[in-house]
């Protein structure tokens, strides 16, 4: 497959996978998405692939989203940070 | 709080240690209030303060840090074509719903025993939601060293947890051909 030349002409699959960390990530600008997004439409194994990766950054924000700050700690954070406020 | 203390505790691994962290980078951007720049997000320059607090109580030097650099940034467009754990899953599983099924203690496992290099990008991006320009001025690396790191190190997790997966009878692993080569994600 050839590269792409020009803007309106349909990304291929090396491109769309090259793209494809920054698509999951919201780092393209519309047009970027736009592009992503039809190669998705028609190409089931990019598809696979994106849907396998962003399967994997769910799963790393369901994780981590698991730490919770201690109660009593933050408290003591307010404390601490009103008392320097009225110090000051 | 949540987000500076949570990225504390995953740069620590500790409780007390990220208790420390935390409760000294909200002493230390209140007592610099002044040279916030406002128009930027509060939570990646309290990020930064954690970050740098955390580097100095670990005596991490500059230069440790350059060799691990060297070691770990290659541009990723070299081997984003490639991904042994999905070529490995693709038959069975082409759209990873087993990652459902890996347990949350696992994947902090996995994430915790990422090097720093890798963990710290993977956790701003990820949990945190910042761009990989705020990042790229958290860690203070270029914007280019932010996507390879971030790649690598999802690389190393989809093994280290496809591998637990296959473990533990959630994947049927693939033919012995199809074993992932761990040295895919060090090209």
């Amino acid at each position: 497959m050839n590269a792409r030349t020009s803007d309106r002409e349909p990304i291929d699959c090396e491109e769309a996978l090259e793209r494809l960390a920054a698509y999951l990530d919201q780092e393209l600008d519309r047009t970027g998405r736009d592009e992503m997004e039809r190669h998705l439409e028609r190409c089931r194994s990019c598809f696979s692939r994106a849907e396998f990766e962003r399967r994997l950054k769910e799963r790393i924000q369901r994780g981590l989203v698991l730490d919770e700050v201690p109660r009593e700690f933050e408290e003591r954070i307010r404390t601490l940070l009103g008392r320097r406020a009225s110090e000051s | 709080m949540d987000a500076v203390y949570r990225f504390a505790l995953r740069l620590a691994k500790e409780p007390d240690l990220a208790e420390d962290l935390t409760q000294e980078t909200f002493l230390r951007a209140y007592q610099n209030r002044d040279k916030y720049t406002p128009g930027t997000r509060v939570k990646s320059w309290l990020f930064t303060i954690c970050r740098n607090l955390f580097l100095r109580r670990t005596e991490r030097s500059r230069r440790h840090d350059e060799i691990v650099t060297e070691a770990a940034d290659e541009d990723a467009r070299h081997v984003s074509r490639e991904n042994s754990v999905f070529m490995a899953a693709r038959d069975r599983d082409p759209e990873g719903e087993f990652w459902k099924q890996v347990v949350d203690e696992e994947v902090l496992r996995a994430i915790d025993e990422l090097p720093p290099e890798f963990r710290e990008p993977l956790i701003l991006s990820d949990l945190e939601d910042l761009s990989y320009q705020e990042i790229a001025e958290v860690i203070g690396v270029p914007i280019g060293t932010v996507k390879s790191r971030l790649f690598r190190g999802r690389r190393i997790l989809q093994k280290a947890l496809y591998d637990y997966a296959v473990e533990q009878g959630i994947v049927k692993d693939t033919k012995p051909d199809d074993s992932i080569d761990a040295e895919e994600v060090s090209e």
